[in-house]
């Protein structure tokens, strides 16, 4: 049975085949690229697939378990980006907040037990936290290509950017409204003003100035490049920065 | 707001509850209805149409779900709160008319978002009076015909209800990994309550297992669970807002951005807000 003591055996030859994919991509060599970096997925694919079957729960309770979702998803994004748009530099950039992910659980592991409170045994649990997990993905791509527009001032990639935050924009709406009906099937709310969600809520409203910004075709790119980051950072805090606030410790999303 | 908000506290949502609200609401998109259709041309109808309103309202609602953010204390009921809300919607709807009445690119979708958005946020801003929680103790063999609201208010339920049996079914460690309760409510006996699958009692009251205490070890028999009843005779509209985004949110995915002739430019001789 597959269980948190076998991550780093498939956490080191999925960076490395990830990383060998990045390298090749680099080098635009295209085939090498998709293969090699779909082989580094697959090996991470199959260690979630085999813990989720050893825990007999879904590996989405702990900040850690979501951790290797994001790095999950972030490779996937970083890979898709790639082959849609041929940036050589991306798939390099989003290696690295997967392989910091990946590290800190190998270095800071948690109980990943098998027990799993009552309000998360739905049918909403799977769907919302993994179409949570792709739109950061998504954004955390974004914000690359923001960081690298204002790095090397230009307005290259704001049309890539646009269209990884309508994608990310359509499944952080999913994941947030799959959360309210879920919300009020076991609180009897849609919406509670909780800390999570109030911050849910924050980068949504974001989202949606970049969207109307770039329809409206106002501010520069430079201002579309900043407001990605600051989603990107609204993001952080709706994950887990949300944890450190003071009224954190009222939360309902407490597992 | 900042002197209402000083002088009067929250805003007396209590005062609005139905059928105000309803009053309100209908008289309010009225309103806008007859501003849009006879006086399009107006400085308001142009103002609450404009690209500026849309920034500007989105960034309030954004600085007050920040403020709320870093706030240990609930600020949704302030003046603050309420006016931006306000605003908001009444932008929105204004949006939609103009949405509704013109030919626009991806109409399907802006409808959808659009109309969702207004729906949700109208559900919860206008139903939030007559929303009511209250949460009872039921344990023994005790029958129990009162409840408690957030204030500490008690009130009759008007109907007795009672806990018939109680089972729990926990971890190796003693965690609970499900719990049910079967409870009789009023004539109505043989109502199995779980986490996540709430009772429907009628059209705008349901019934939640929100927890259990003082559980036997062998996980049956005596015990005490807490039922919520949740009155929220608003939540078809929040739960038809929340459908319309959902499938926006999957012509999003599958449209992707505006085209570039579909962007909201300015034509030769014509302001923005004519568009």
């Amino acid at each position: 049975m597959v269980s948190w003591d076998s991550f780093i055996l498939f956490a080191i030859p999925s960076v490395i085949l990830y990383m060998a994919g990045a390298a090749a991509g680099w080098k635009k060599s295209f085939g090498p690229a998709v293969a090699l970096s779909t082989g580094g997925i697959i090996v991470l694919a199959a260690f979630i697939a085999a813990f989720w079957a050893g825990l007999h729960r879904p590996p989405m309770r702990t900040l850690g378990e979501t951790r290797l979702w994001y790095a999950f998803f972030m490779m996937i994004s970083g890979l898709l980006v790639f082959a849609r748009w041929k940036y050589r530099w991306i798939m390099l950039f989003s290696a690295l907040p997967a392989i910091v992910f990946m590290t800190m659980n190998v270095l800071k592991p948690e109980i990943h037990d098998m027990t799993l409170m009552p309000a998360l045994q739905s049918g909403w649990f799977v769907p919302h936290v993994t179409v949570y997990m792709m739109s950061y993905s998504l954004m955390g791509c974004a914000a690359i290509l923001a960081c690298a527009g204002l790095i090397r001032k230009t307005g290259e990639y704001i049309d890539t950017a646009d269209s990884l935050m309508y994608i990310g924009t359509a499944f952080l709406t999913l994941g947030m409204l799959s959360g309210a009906l879920w919300a009020k099937e076991a609180w009897g709310m849609y919406w509670n003003w909780d800390p999570k969600e109030t911050w849910a809520a924050i980068t949504w409203c974001l989202c949606l100035l970049y969207v109307h910004l770039r329809l409206y075709r106002r501010g520069n790119t430079g201002t579309a490049y900043i407001l990605l980051i600051l989603i990107f950072i609204g993001l952080q805090m709706c994950w887990y920065g949300v944890n450190w606030l003071p009224a954190s410790g009222e939360s309902m999303h407490v597992y | 707001m900042a002197a209402c908000q000083a002088i009067f506290g929250d805003f007396p949502a209590d005062f609005f509850a139905f059928p105000v609200n309803l009053a309100v609401m209908l008289l309010w998109m009225a309103v806008l209805w007859v501003l849009f259709r006879e006086k399009p041309g107006s400085a308001a109808v142009r103002l609450l149409l404009s690209a500026q309103s849309t920034f500007i309202l989105i960034a309030a609602f954004l600085a007050c779900c920040l403020i709320q953010g870093f706030s240990p204390a609930r600020l949704t009921g302030s003046w603050w709160f309420v006016s931006v809300t306000f605003a908001l919607l009444t932008h929105l709807f204004m949006v939609l008319l103009r949405g509704v009445s013109r030919p626009r690119p991806h109409r399907i979708r802006f409808l959808l978002n659009h109309c969702g958005l207004f729906l949700a946020i109208a559900g919860g801003f206008f139903g939030s009076p007559d929303l009511r929680q209250w949460k009872t103790v039921l344990s023994g063999t005790e029958t129990v015909s009162e409840a408690v609201d957030r204030h500490g208010n008690v009130t009759d339920t008007g109907y007795g209800m009672r806990l018939s049996r109680l089972h729990v079914d926990e971890y190796e460690n003693g965690v609970p990994m499900n719990y049910e309760a079967a409870i009789s409510v009023g004539e109505q006996s043989g109502i199995v309550l779980k986490v996540n699958h709430p009772y429907r009692l009628s059209w705008m009251d349901d019934l939640y297992l929100t927890g259990i205490t003082d559980y036997g070890r062998d996980g049956a028999g005596t015990g005490s669970c807490i039922v919520e009843i949740v009155r929220q005779p608003w939540k078809y509209a929040e739960w038809t807002g929340i459908l319309m985004l959902i499938s926006g949110a999957v012509l999003l995915f599958l449209q992707g951005p505006a085209g570039r002739r579909d962007r909201r430019t300015v034509p030769d001789g014509k302001k923005e807000e004519d568009i």
